[in-house]
């Protein structure tokens, strides 16, 4: 009788112990949302990899992250970077959740690691690996919208700007790699979006369209072929009869080319052309733009980061959104001009989705910049009534600004010394060639409409900042860049 | 000898036969094998080849330890908990013959399991590296510094010893002067100070003038492949912030004994980065007859000194050996570690029951790498004396009584194209294997072969 009453007493002290466990486990788990202890979010149509390390190892991939981490600290401190890649992704794939980790590693490999590097070459790797494990975090975790911004801010300043020492090199190998993948400087993306994405639809439509019938299209030698030759085999070619079902194949592996180098598709690529104007994809502001645009949860215009971002991508368009010069064996002779194409889209759109909503005072001042910026350019490159235009319409959203009342040469005449911070000479002079060089870039474009407007440009900084001296400097300066650019120019000038 | 021969003969052939040596088989084969095409380096052949090594050997290392460590628990008692050993011990086998059996055929089907192991993920390789599309110029590269066997000679930094301590007493001499009395906790952050000026100071190159480097104990047979690597900072901090990355123009040159005259090395002439690691090719006939090599930098720079961190850089990289010799360098000590598991497993296997034994072994295992973790952080270049403190004390005694398994890690090393010094070997068998295993060893077998044993026959 007494062990039955122990083990019902037992019993009984097992249940008290477990319903209090049960409170203090609610109170906690409480205590637990309400301090942000844990991270709540849920990976959904996570890969295999991600679905396996965030079920399978349950909490312990916490510890085993934290592991990586301090292994990966360690490795830095000691100037080994050899596996700093391999760290990142395998802690980002343990803690899909946590883009923190991610946009650090991305952040320290493009900044912290590649200026440990002399070689641009070495450099561009580290720079590259960033946006891969980014770009590779997006793809995993589609939901997470700070991986955007991060993509786009990294295009942005280790691209768009010249604090590194290497941004030529980085905008020499983008483009290089972004025609490698298309073929050509101007890629027809309406076609790229008209095509099909899987092997079955595209033998489909080689059976349907084209009348070719049980071709073997095995992606991986085509595109093995494609990327050693730039070219499809030509056996393979003349089994499809026809150059226009070659063409269609072509198509069909670059674009499988851009979704595998770039992540990137044609169908929205071709929605942005249309919603800012004609960007330039081979450069780092229209991929930029790419991810800014296409970050779930539309936080444009909600989102502060997203819009500043996009305010300066355009904004860098306006400046330098077109590649004017490419030479393949020298990344220095790169060189890009203004895009004036997507200043009517582009302020069209700004204006309808961002400065017309409630959050106009928080933006009215960047699209004042960003308005401005375009009329500089326009002004720069001889398009005085696009550019009063532009003006007029600045001058009624903004009335009580005095900068605008007085015409354009007014404005420019006042605006131009804060926009170019010409505080010296030594920018003063840079932008006078930066202008001859476009105008002489313009000129073997047949573009002389622009070329006579970056030459009169380039007086009229010389004349505003230099009124002292004579224009004779000039003008020998003006030959000695014709004559010594001329031949360079020809060589790796970019078609229409 | 017939007695431990039949017991290696048979535990061998029953640990073979078991699905545990099949699937530890398996999951070494899928992990050399597998790990090298998973693995992603920063993009060139350099670093997927270091890391192929260094992770697949860690994980062949770990995978065997772990069985080691099971299998021999398991083996130790599975006489006992099947209650079979008095058909082993009533017949004319000593205890000792019977630890001593067990102990050699899971060392030997271990070590098999490793060399098997090692094979393939040197075969393995070999191929990735041949078949990949890695230009010749990065095969080339990864031959150099990770196939090979390179000796790493640092400057002789010895006399900065006698610099600081003659920095420390002509400081204690003008406080002294000065009527100045110091507490213990000032003196402590005096003698650091003083101690990274010293450090700072020797490693300073004035502009227009020259540093000499020296360094020791080189083989003459060494002369062809030697290596100088090397890094500067140049300016100060304000220099740094201001620039994007300072650059100093500067060249090397080298003391030629026969001549007795300095002589520049090629393409040592240059401007180098601030903080970027530097290699140059050293010509031979450059070592004196005692194995000593004089280098000098010349600061070129018009008004700014540059700095080297005299504990890291320069450091010379000589090919001692072929990367095959010291891939069986690192199978000895792999081995090494084997034999450390594989003793301690079956002696405490022989004294605990199978749990007890397991958890004490790992226990031992755990505290060793964390021993030796705290006993890392706390050693300096110029030996400063420290004071003693708990965590020092507790550190010291657990090293002196533990075994860090961490000692036997040679993957860093091997995938650096490190050589690993038969010192190190000797050291590793000598003091942690013999000096300090073998102790708890024979303590162990004392127990199991005074051990009551005849109690587990009563079922």
């Amino acid at each position: 009788m007494k062990k039955i009453y122990n083990k019902i007493l037992l019993l009984i002290i097992i249940i008290i112990t477990l319903f209090c466990i049960y409170k203090i486990e609610l109170k906690l788990n409480k205590i637990r949302k309400e301090k942000k202890l844990v991270e709540s979010s849920v990976v959904y149509n996570a890969p295999p990899i991600i679905a396996f390390t965030t079920v399978a190892l349950g909490g312990f991939r916490g510890i085993i992250a934290d592991i990586l981490w301090l292994r990966a600290s360690l490795l830095q401190t000691q100037g080994k970077y050899f596996e700093m890649v391999q760290l990142a992704s395998w802690i980002s794939k343990l803690q899909p959740g946590f883009t923190g980790s991610t946009t650090f590693f991305a952040w320290n490999m493009a900044y912290n690691i590649s200026v440990t590097f002399a070689n641009p070459k070495d450099k561009y790797r580290w720079v590259e690996n960033g946006l891969n494990l980014l770009i590779d975090a997006i793809k995993n975790t589609p939901n997470k919208i700070g991986l955007y911004s991060e993509t786009a801010w990294l295009y942005l300043h280790k691209f768009g700007y010249v604090y590194d020492s290497s941004y030529k090199y980085y905008r020499y190998r983008l483009a290089k790699s972004m025609f490698k993948v298309t073929g050509t400087w101007h890629p027809d993306w309406k076609a790229y979006a008209d095509i099909p994405e899987n092997k079955e639809d595209m033998m489909l439509l080689l059976e349907n369209k084209y009348n070719v019938k049980d071709t073997d299209i095995s992606t991986f030698k085509l595109l093995e072929h494609l990327e050693k030759h730039d070219d499809l085999p030509d056996n393979f070619k003349s089994n499809l009869k026809s150059d226009k079902a070659a063409n269609s194949v072509e198509l069909f592996l670059r674009k499988m080319r851009l979704k595998n180098n770039f992540y990137m598709e044609p169908e929205k690529i071709l929605k942005i052309n249309s919603t800012l104007g004609l960007l330039d994809w081979n450069l780092w502001q229209a991929h930029a733009i790419y991810w800014l645009f296409n970050a779930p949860q539309k936080p444009l215009p909600k989102n502060r980061e997203f819009v500043s971002f996009l305010f300066l991508a355009l904004k860098q368009t306006l400046k330098n959104g077109k590649l004017l010069l490419f030479d393949k064996d020298n990344y220095k002779a790169i060189y890009t001009g203004p895009n004036l194409g997507i200043i009517k889209k582009s302020s069209e759109f700004l204006k309808r989705n961002i400065l017309e909503t409630e959050h106009k005072e928080l933006y009215k001042q960047k699209y004042k910049i960003f308005i401005e910026e375009a009329i500089i350019q326009l002004f720069a490159s001889g398009e005085f009534q696009q550019a009063e235009k532009l003006l007029k319409i600045i001058k009624k959203i903004y009335p009580e600004d005095k900068i605008y009342q007085n015409g354009l040469r007014s404005f420019i005449n006042k605006a131009i010394p804060f926009k170019f911070f010409l505080h010296d000479k030594t920018a003063i002079s840079a932008l006078i060639k930066r202008n001859l060089k476009l105008s002489n870039i313009y000129k073997y474009r047949n573009d002389f409409k622009h070329s006579n407007g970056r030459r009169n440009f380039a007086l009229f900084l010389y004349e505003a900042y230099n009124s002292s001296s004579p224009d004779d400097k000039l003008k020998s300066f003006y030959k000695f860049q014709k004559a010594a650019k001329v031949q360079k120019i020809e060589k790796y000038l970019i078609e229409h | 000898m017939k007695a431990f021969f039949s017991i290696n003969r048979i535990t061998f052939l029953a640990l073979t036969r078991s699905y545990v040596f099949q699937t530890v088989l398996a999951f070494l084969l899928l992990c050399v094998i597998g790990l090298p095409m998973l693995l992603s380096g920063d993009g060139t052949a350099l670093s997927h080849i270091k890391l192929s090594i260094d992770y697949t050997l860690s994980f062949v290392t770990f995978i065997l330890v772990f069985s080691i460590l099971w299998t021999s628990c398991t083996v130790m008692n599975s006489d006992r908990d099947k209650y079979q050993l008095h058909l082993v011990v009533v017949k004319p086998v000593s205890k000792v013959t019977v630890w001593l059996g067990k102990f050699f055929s899971i060392l030997v089907t271990h070590t098999l399991l490793l060399f098997i192991s090692m094979a393939v993920l040197y075969l393995v390789l070999h191929f990735n590296l041949n078949s990949s599309t890695y230009t010749q110029k990065q095969r080339e590269k990864v031959y150099n510094k990770i196939l090979t066997g390179r000796k790493t000679i640092k400057h002789d930094f010895s006399g900065l010893k006698q610099l600081y301590r003659k920095n420390w007493k002509e400081k204690l001499a003008a406080l002294k002067k000065s009527g100045e009395v110091l507490t213990d906790r000032n003196k402590k952050e005096l003698r650091q100070e003083i101690y990274f000026q010293t450090l700072t100071n020797s490693g300073q190159v004035e502009p227009g003038k020259s540093s000499e480097f020296i360094f020791k104990n080189i083989k003459e047979d060494s002369l062809t492949n030697i290596i100088l690597k090397f890094r500067i900072f140049v300016g100060n901090i304000k220099m740094i912030s201001k620039q994007n990355k300072p650059k100093a123009a500067g060249a090397w040159e080298i003391f030629d004994p026969r001549t007795k005259k300095y002589n520049k090395i090629k393409g040592s002439l240059q401007d180098y980065t601030s903080n970027i690691f530097y290699e140059l090719k050293l010509p031979a006939g450059c070592l004196s007859k005692d194995g000593t090599a004089k280098l000098r930098y010349i600061n070129k720079a018009e008004s700014v000194s540059v700095f080297f961190q005299i504990t890291e850089s320069p450091v010379l990289y000589i090919t001692e050996v072929p990367f095959l010799n010291n891939y069986l360098r690192a199978f000895i000590v792999i081995f090494l570690s084997l034999v450390l598991i594989t003793g301690l497993g079956c002696a405490l296997g022989g004294v605990f029951s199978f749990p007890i034994a397991v958890i004490t072994v790992a226990a031992y295992l755990v505290i060793g790498s964390i021993s030796n973790f705290v006993t890392l952080s706390s050693k300096s270049a110029l030996d400063i004396k420290k004071e003693q403190s708990f965590e020092k004390s507790l550190t010291d005694f657990l090293l002196s009584v533990i075994i860090p398994l961490s000692r036997f890690d040679t993957s860093d090393e091997l995938s650096s194209g490190i050589l690993i010094e038969k010192s190190k070997i000797f050291d590793l068998l000598f003091f942690l294997i013999l000096c300090k295993e073998f102790p708890l060893l024979f303590l162990c077998i004392y127990i199991y072969s005074k051990k009551e044993l005849g109690l587990i026959t009563k079922k």
